[in-house]
């Protein structure tokens, strides 16, 4: 019920900026002309254009039938094929002969997969998938606030945002997440600890060895300015990875000394460190995977026309591969610090 | 670079010893296989089949070296190859209807330089991004679950099948609420430019809405929660079937 009620809000908010757009659907396709192209690397493609009926369904157009030539090529890298059925957004002239095609509307299977996560979140976890959500939630509106100031600042201030937003947004996560106790703060703690001293370590190697071979220029949209942004992304990326990876460690320590009350400090220690060994190779394969497959198009792109390897490598890769590693240094650097935190703080009466 | 990578396997040993080798060896396979993918799509491999066949192979490079007996590898192993199977499903549904390969008209900088009809589809290889991009997360909690599933069948091998799921449910509750945050950092983290980029560009809500770059991401971070929440579930299914069916449990009852 809740699930069902937050979707809802959701689509009317997003589908209430469309009142004002005009939005069409194709009725009839066509295929007006077909050719075969082919570059200096021997890349063939077919280059297909394709008539489409639309009918308008909003604005001051509604129901009238326009008709558009869309020109697209087979891999369709930065062009679209259009089906009968889909939803295009069109530009808002004020005669219908000059209405351009702007763009597929992209949100409405977003919006269906998101339904789908909402009412399994909340359906099958109840509590604890409102939390989750709630927590969500809350984190990505602290994010866009960031974006927003960091915008009016013109981005100079952004890693020293970042760095509050990390000092925010890990008790808050963690306490909404796993409520309010001692065991929550000392992940918090090990939270902290472990992102800045990963990013700290990383920051005092990469200066030592002069930044070789990273292209901080090849940082996406050429954003300045460019080490701060960058060492702002980073420390994020480990943010997410060492908050799973602290209340993992400490809640299964809090468990040893649940049944073994009389164990030593060194011996959960132990226990800690042995908990989080098993956790860190997926850990760092979640970010791992996430970066390397992210990459995927542009080094194809660059294969494709005529690159080699290397030379596509050292353009793509660099940022994201030293920023992936710093995280995987985050999370294995977690491991001790929190082991050790969680051996020396948790059984003590008073914090 | 080259330092930061020295430094991240000398950690990897001094914290988890031989362990840590593996680790860092399945890292290394992980990446050697991601750019055997890229060029074989570039040499005109079907993109969907290379990006299913190492698939495959790489949910194997990850729960091989993080789990330490052969039920746990087991449970792991099938569950996540399900979901990936569900999420290669949804995924080739969704790249239909989010028209979210490729590039935009914000990568131009990027782009420009580029002949871009290339011949191969970028649906195609959109569809094995996303598989890939949720994998790690799969794994990870296919492993964790079923390792803690397992560790309680360890301690109490009569407990009934009813208790087991109640008890494995809620391990699946608490990974799935860490592996959300886990995903929506990685997700900040990657696009913090792209975010800053949108806002300078003073876009109207309804071209951020349909923006292909952040449709991707969004894709790509809702998929990666649904393959977590799926598998949370079915892991568990998975293991109390292994029970009924496996003979070599039955022998030790």
């Amino acid at each position: 019920m809740v699930a069902a009620g937050l979707w809802l809000l959701i689509v009317c908010l997003s589908q209430r900026n469309y009142w004002s757009q005009n939005v069409a659907t194709v009725e009839r396709v066509q295929i007006v002309h077909q050719q075969t192209v082919q570059d200096q690397y021997h890349n063939q493609d077919t280059q297909i254009t394709q008539r489409l009926t639309l009918r308008l369904l909003t604005g001051k157009y509604r129901h009238r039938y326009l008709v558009r030539d869309n020109t697209y090529y087979q891999s369709q890298a930065n062009t679209n094929q259009y089906r009968v059925g889909c939803h295009l957004i069109l530009s808002n002239n004020h005669s219908l002969r000059h209405l351009t095609i702007i763009s597929p509307k992209r949100d409405g299977i977003l919006l269906i997969l998101l339904g789908i996560v909402l009412i399994s979140l909340l359906g099958l976890l109840k509590i604890h998938g409102l939390r989750a959500v709630l927590s969500a939630v809350l984190n990505c509106g602290l994010f866009a606030g960031l974006l927003i100031i960091a915008t009016q600042w013109h981005n100079q201030h952004i890693l020293f945002l970042t760095i509050l937003l990390t000092l925010l947004v890990t008790p808050l996560t963690l306490i909404l997440i796993f409520g309010y106790s001692r065991q929550t703060l000392i992940s918090v703690g090990a939270t902290w600890l472990s992102t800045f001293f990963a990013v700290i370590v990383s920051t005092i190697i990469l200066q030592l060895s002069n930044n070789q071979g990273i292209h901080y220029e090849t940082l996406n949209y050429g954003i300045q300015p460019f080490q701060w942004i960058f060492l702002a992304e980073t420390l994020l990326g480990v943010l997410g990875a060492c908050m799973d990876e602290t209340t993992d460690i400490t809640a299964s320590v809090y468990q040893l000394l649940q049944e073994q009350p009389q164990i030593t400090k060194h011996q959960l220690f132990t226990s800690g460190m042995h908990v989080g060994r098993e956790i860190i190779g997926p850990l760092i394969n979640i970010l791992f995977y996430l970066f390397l497959a992210e990459l995927i198009p542009i080094i194809i792109l660059y294969l494709r026309n005529g690159n080699t390897l290397q030379f596509s490598l050292s353009r793509t890769l660099t940022l994201g591969y030293t920023q992936t590693v710093i995280s995987a240094i985050g999370i294995v650097l977690a491991v001790p610090l929190t082991a050790f935190l969680a051996a020396s703080l948790l059984r003590s009466k008073n914090l | 670079m080259i330092w930061l990578t020295v430094t991240l396997f000398i950690l990897l040993v001094l914290v988890a010893g031989r362990k840590g080798i593996n680790i860092f060896i399945s890292l290394g396979g992980s990446f050697f296989a991601l750019m055997a993918v890229m060029m074989l799509i570039a040499d005109e491999f079907n993109p969907l089949v290379v990006g299913i066949l190492f698939a495959v192979g790489l949910v194997f490079l990850a729960i091989y070296p993080n789990t330490s007996n052969g039920h746990i590898r087991q449970s792991a192993l099938a569950s996540s190859l399900l979901v990936l199977l569900g999420l290669l499903a949804i995924t080739l549904v969704a790249v239909h209807f989010s028209f979210s390969q490729g590039f935009s008209i914000e990568d131009t900088d990027e782009i420009e330089q580029f002949l871009l009809p290339i011949g191969i589809s970028f649906p195609q290889i959109q569809v094995v991004v996303l598989l890939f991009s949720a994998l790690g997360a799969v794994a990870e909690a296919s492993i964790a679950i079923s390792s803690g599933v397992w560790e309680i069948i360890l301690y109490q091998p009569q407990i009934s099948d009813q208790q087991l799921l109640h008890a494995g449910l809620e391990i699946g509750r608490k990974n799935i609420a860490t592996a959300l945050n886990t995903l929506l950092f990685g997700f900040f983290g990657s696009y913090l430019t792209l975010g800053l980029w949108l806002i300078q560009l003073h876009y109207t809500p309804v071209t951020i809405l349909n923006n292909a770059i952040l449709g991707s991401a969004v894709l790509e971070l809702l998929l990666g929660i649904l393959g977590v929440i799926a598998v949370a579930f079915l892991t568990n299914y998975y293991i109390i079937w292994q029970r009924h069916h496996d003979k070599s449990l039955k022998a030790d009852k």
